[in-house]
């Protein structure tokens, strides 16, 4: 539990930083949403979360990630925070997939083990008229378990002042 | 864990998601050609040249991100 509050004490020291540097280009963006996670081969339960994520972009490619959820079924919080770099066209803001890797971690590490994922995400904006919504897919593979699990969801863009 | 093995392990969670997205555009038909031209994309970012290329770009992108040269764009899937 300590780690889960270190980790996310340092994302969000991340994105505090990033907010407060005025001469900084970076694109800070914070969302509500939810998941479905479904483990390969049902090593593990499913479940739906609640929660949210925030992403620093600082650079054309490259953005710092993070996000804190809660599994509504089994009762935990599951968090993670890494690094993405962005493998389609980055001036496009309706879609992208990105590359990268992530520390998970996790209250429950018997539901959701707390290890260093690599991830393939893809973000699609279907509908112009509802530009704050996304709909997200990340597939993760952990490095200590070698359990793949994938993530479907949706997000809403919570605009900062 | 070497680079090579991260190229694959990178792969491996790919493929995951590329699966789960085949799987998508059976269940959605009215969706599936959207799913499909995003699986093509996918396939084309995720081989060995691709992968290498990304890494020359990152390694000059970081060097501006350690001079604090910020310059960020709005990728949806940093929002996953």
């Amino acid at each position: 539990m300590r780690k889960l509050w270190f980790t996310a004490g340092l994302v969000a020291l991340l994105l505090t930083t990033m907010l407060l540097n005025a001469n900084a280009q970076a694109v800070v963006k914070v969302y509500a949403g939810a998941n479905g996670i479904w483990v390969a081969d049902e090593a593990r339960p499913a479940d739906f979360e609640l929660g949210g994520s925030a992403a620093a972009s600082l650079s054309p490619h490259i953005a710092a990630v993070g996000g804190i959820w809660y599994g509504v079924a089994h009762s935990y919080i599951r968090g993670s925070a890494g690094a993405r770099y962005t493998v389609t066209d980055a001036s496009d803001p309706n879609f992208s997939i990105g590359l990268g890797g992530s520390y998970h971690f996790s209250s429950e590490p018997a539901i959701r083990p707390e290890e260093f994922c690599v991830e393939a995400a893809i973000g699609w904006k279907p509908w112009p008229q509802l530009y704050r919504v996304t709909l997200v897919a990340l597939g993760a593979y952990g490095l200590d378990t070698s359990e793949a699990h994938m993530i479907a969801g949706v997000r809403y863009d919570i605009h900062l002042p | 864990m070497s680079v090579f093995d991260f190229f694959i392990k990178t792969g491996l969670a790919a493929s995951e998601l590329r699966g789960w997205l085949v799987l998508a555009a059976k269940a959605s038909p009215d969706a599936a050609p959207k799913i499909e031209e995003q699986i093509a994309k996918l396939d084309a970012a995720t081989t060995p040249e691709m992968l290498a290329s990304f890494a020359q770009t990152a390694v000059g992108e970081l060097a501006n991100i350690g001079q604090g040269k910020f310059d960020g764009r709005d990728s949806p899937s940093n929002a996953a």
